[in-house]
C-alpha cells in the first residue's frame, strides 16, 4: 500500500475550518465510553470481587506507581527507600508527571489525586485529537483516523490513560512530536521532545524517529551533508535536554546524575541483557511473564504492518523501543510500555478499514483483554501493574 | 504557505550551532558520569558504617572492632553536615596501648567513601608530635594500605598517642547530601604476633576513648 499524498485539509484552510466538529464529537464520544465502561467494571469488581466495598470513584485512577508520583508531588525527590524493596527511590521516576499535577493542584486548588486525574485525562484527549490529525497527516480517511483513536481508547489496559501515570503525558508529548516534525515545525517538534524525554526514559528514543524520518524525506546523502537541512537536526538536539536537565537536578541532589538506573537497578532488580535471550528467559517464566512477553510480541507483529503502509520511520522507532524493552532483565508491564506505540493502532486500523469483521474481531479482542485488565487493576493484581 | 527556506549561510552558521551543542552534550554527560556515584550503594555504606560505629554525636567517636585482630577506627568524617556546614579540617586522638604497639609496626588500611563534591582528602598521622605517615586519597583510590613504623616510645609517653587528621580542600557543604561519613573506617592491625591484653581505662583528662582490644 503505497503512501498517499498528505491532506491538503491540514495546509490551506484557518483553524476554525481545520475543526472537523464530526471528528470532534467522535473523539470526544469515544473517549467518553471507553472511560465510563472501565469505570463501571471497576465499581462492579469491587462489588463483586472484592470484599463488599466501593471505594471513592477517583481511587480506581490510583495503583502501583500512582502512590510514588503523588509522593514526588506532594514532597519533592527524597533518597528515603521503600522500606518493602530496599534501594527503591523517589528517583526512579522522571519529574515530569508529578511536575505538572503539583503545577495543576496549585492552580486550581484541588487535591493531587484530583489534579493528576484530571490531568492524565486531558493529556489522553488531546492525544487522541494529535493522533486523528497524525493520521490525517499521513493522507489516510477520516474513518481510518476515528478507528486508530477507538483502537487507542479501547486497546488492552488502556485504562492507564486515565490513570495516574505516565502513559498519557508521554504519548501527548510523543504525538505532538511526531506530528510536529512530519510538519516540519521543528521548534515545536523540539520543545516536545525535550519534555518527552523528562518524562520518561525512553523519550530520548524520538531521535530515532527523527533521523530516520530525516533520511526517509530528505535520502542518506543529507546525513553526509547535515548543514543543506540543519533546521531539520533541531528536534534532535533538543530531545535530550529534559534527559540532560534531569540528570543535572539527580546529580545536583545525589551526586548521583543517573539516580534513576541506581534506583530501578537496586530497588526493582532492572538489569539490561540481550533482548532476544530476555524474551526466552520471559517465556519460561510466571504466567504474568509469559503474558506481558506474549502481549508485547503480538504487537511487535502488528508494527509490521507499518513496513506495509512505508511507514518505515515510524517502524523503526517502534522497533527500537521493542529492543529497549525486552532488554529489560524485568518483564514487568512490557504491555504498558509498548501500547504508546500510537503508530501500531494506526497501521492497524488502516488494514482493518472497510472490513466489518475485522473491525468486530479486533475491537471484540481488545474490550474482552481491556475489560479482563480493569479488573486485575482494580484488584490490585500483578498483572496491570 | 511554506516559509521560504534559509539561506546557505544561515543554514551553515545553524548547523555550527547544532555541531558546538552537541558536543556540549557529550562533554556533560562524560563529566557526569565522571563525577557521579552510585547513590543508592553510598547510603547503604554509609548507614552500615554508621550503624556499626554506632555514631550519634557530630563529635568523633573512636571504636575498636570487640575481640578482633584489627583496631578499627570509626568516624573519621565530617558528621557536622547536620549544623549546616562542615568544618574542613577534623582529626582526634587515639592512645594506643603499650602492648598494641609493642612492635611499633602498624599495617594501616582505610576504608569509606568520598562524597561528592570531594575529589580527595589528606590524611596524616603523628605518633607521639612526630608524623609519621601522609596519604593523600582519592575516590579512586581509597582502600589503601600501607605500613607505618612507630617511633620509640618515651618513657613519659606511655602509651603512643596517635594523632589523625582528615583535610579536605573545601568547607562547601553538598546540597541535599545526607549527613554522613567522608571516611568511616581505619584500619590498624599491629605486626606483632603476640597476643596480649591491654590497658584499656582512659588515662584522666584524655579525651580519647580505648576500648578493649586483642592482639593476635
Amino acid at each position: 500500500m503505497p503512501p498517499v499524498p498528505p491532506n491538503r485539509d491540514l495546509t490551506a484552510q484557518s483553524w476554525t475550518h481545520r475543526i472537523h466538529w464530526n471528528a470532534v464529537g467522535g473523539i470526544l464520544g469515544l473517549f467518553v465510553f471507553s472511560r465510563v465502561v472501565m469505570v463501571l467494571i471497576g465499581v462492579m469488581t469491587q462489588a463483586t470481587l472484592g470484599d463488599g466495598t466501593i471505594s471513592p470513584l477517583i481511587n480506581l485512577g490510583c495503583r502501583w506507581d500512582c502512590g510514588w508520583y503523588l509522593g514526588i508531588a506532594q514532597d519533592g525527590y527524597t533518597m528515603q527507600d521503600s522500606p518493602s524493596a530496599p534501594g527503591a527511590t523517589a528517583y526512579a521516576f522522571f519529574p515530569m508527571l508529578p511536575l505538572l499535577i503539583r503545577t495543576i493542584a496549585s492552580i486550581t486548588g484541588l487535591g493531587l489525586l484530583q489534579s493528576a486525574l484530571v490531568l492524565t485525562n486531558l493529556c489522553f484527549l488531546a492525544t487522541l485529537a494529535y493522533l486523528y490529525r497524525y493520521v490525517l497527516l499521513l493522507g489516510y480517511t477520516r474513518g481510518v483516523a476515528i478507528l486508530a483513536v477507538g483502537l487507542l481508547c479501547f486497546a488492552p489496559q488502556g485504562f492507564v490513560f486515565s490513570a495516574v501515570y505516565t502513559e498519557s503525558v508521554f504519548l501527548l508529548l510523543l504525538t505532538a512530536a511526531m506530528f510536529h516534525l512530519r510538519r516540519e515545525h521543528y521548534v515545536l517538534a523540539g520543545v516536545a521532545a525535550a519534555l518527552l524525554s523528562a518524562t520518561r526514559a525512553n523519550g530520548v528514543f524520538f531521535i530515532v524517529f527523527a533521523l530516520a524520518r530525516s533520511i526517509q524525506q530528505f535520502g542518506w546523502r543529507s546525513i553526509l551533508r547535515p548543514w543543506w537541512q540543519a533546521e531539520a537536526y533541531l528536534p534532535i538536539l533538543l530531545a535530550p535536554l529534559g534527559l540532560f536537565v534531569w540528570w543535572g537536578y539527580c546529580w545536583w541532589q545525589t551526586g548521583d546524575a543517573f539516580a534513576q538506573v541506581s534506583s530501578v537497578g537496586h530497588g526493582w532488580g532492572w538489569v539490561g541483557g540481550f533482548f532476544a535471550e530476555n524474551i526466552w528467559w520471559n517465556l519460561q517464566g510466571s504466567t504474568e511473564s509469559v503474558f506481558w512477553t506474549i502481549s508485547s510480541l503480538c504487537l511487535f507483529l502488528a508494527s509490521l504492518l507499518l513496513l506495509r503502509l512505508h511507514l518505515h520511520a515510524e517502524f523503526v522507532f517502534c522497533l527500537a523501543i521493542f529492543i529497549l524493552t525486552w532488554s529489560g532483565g524485568v518483564p514487568n508491564s512490557m504491555l504498558r510500555y509498548t501500547m504508546i506505540l500510537f503508530p501500531i493502532w494506526i497501521a492497524l486500523a488502516r488494514h482493518i478499514e472497510g472490513k466489518p469483521g475485522w473491525t468486530a474481531g479486533v475491537f471484540g479482542v481488545f474490550a474482552m483483554f481491556n475489560g479482563f485488565l480493569m479488573v486485575e487493576w482494580t484488584l490490585g493484581k500483578l498483572l496491570a501493574i | 504557505m511554506k516559509p521560504s527556506r534559509p539561506s546557505l549561510r544561515a543554514r551553515l552558521a545553524m548547523f555550527v550551532g547544532l555541531v558546538v551543542i552537541g558536543f556540549v552534550y557529550i562533554a556533560i554527560f562524560v563529566w557526569l558520569k565522571n563525577n557521579s556515584v552510585d547513590f543508592v550503594e553510598r547510603n547503604r555504606d554509609a548507614q552500615a558504617a554508621a550503624a556499626a560505629a554506632k555514631i550519634t554525636s557530630p563529635e568523633i567517636d573512636w571504636s575498636f572492632e570487640q575481640g578482633s585482630s584489627a583496631l578499627t577506627l570509626f568516624g573519621m568524617g565530617w558528621r557536622a553536615a547536620a549544623e549546616g556546614s562542615w568544618s574542613r579540617r577534623k582529626g582526634g586522638d587515639i592512645f594506643l596501648p603499650s602492648s598494641v604497639g609493642a612492635s611499633r609496626v602498624l599495617r594501616i588500611q582505610f576504608d569509606g567513601h568520598l562524597n561528592p563534591p570531594e575529589r580527595e582528602v589528606t590524611v596524616s598521622l603523628d605518633a607521639n608530635g612526630e608524623m609519621i605517615g601522609q596519604w593523600r586519597l582519592t575516590r579512586e583510590n581509597l582502600s589503601i594500605f600501607d605500613e607505618v613504623r612507630l617511633p620509640a616510645i618515651h618513657s613519659d609517653v606511655d602509651p603512643w598517642r596517635l594523632r589523625f587528621v582528615i583535610e579536605r580542600p573545601s568547607t562547601r557543604l553538598w546540597r541535599g547530601y545526607e549527613p554522613g561519613l567522608l571516611i568511616y573506617g581505619i584500619y590498624l592491625r599491629s605486626m606483632s604476633s603476640q597476643r596480649e591484653t591491654n590497658d584499656s581505662q582512659p588515662k584522666p583528662g584524655r579525651t580519647a576513648i580505648s576500648i578493649p582490644l586483642s592482639i593476635i
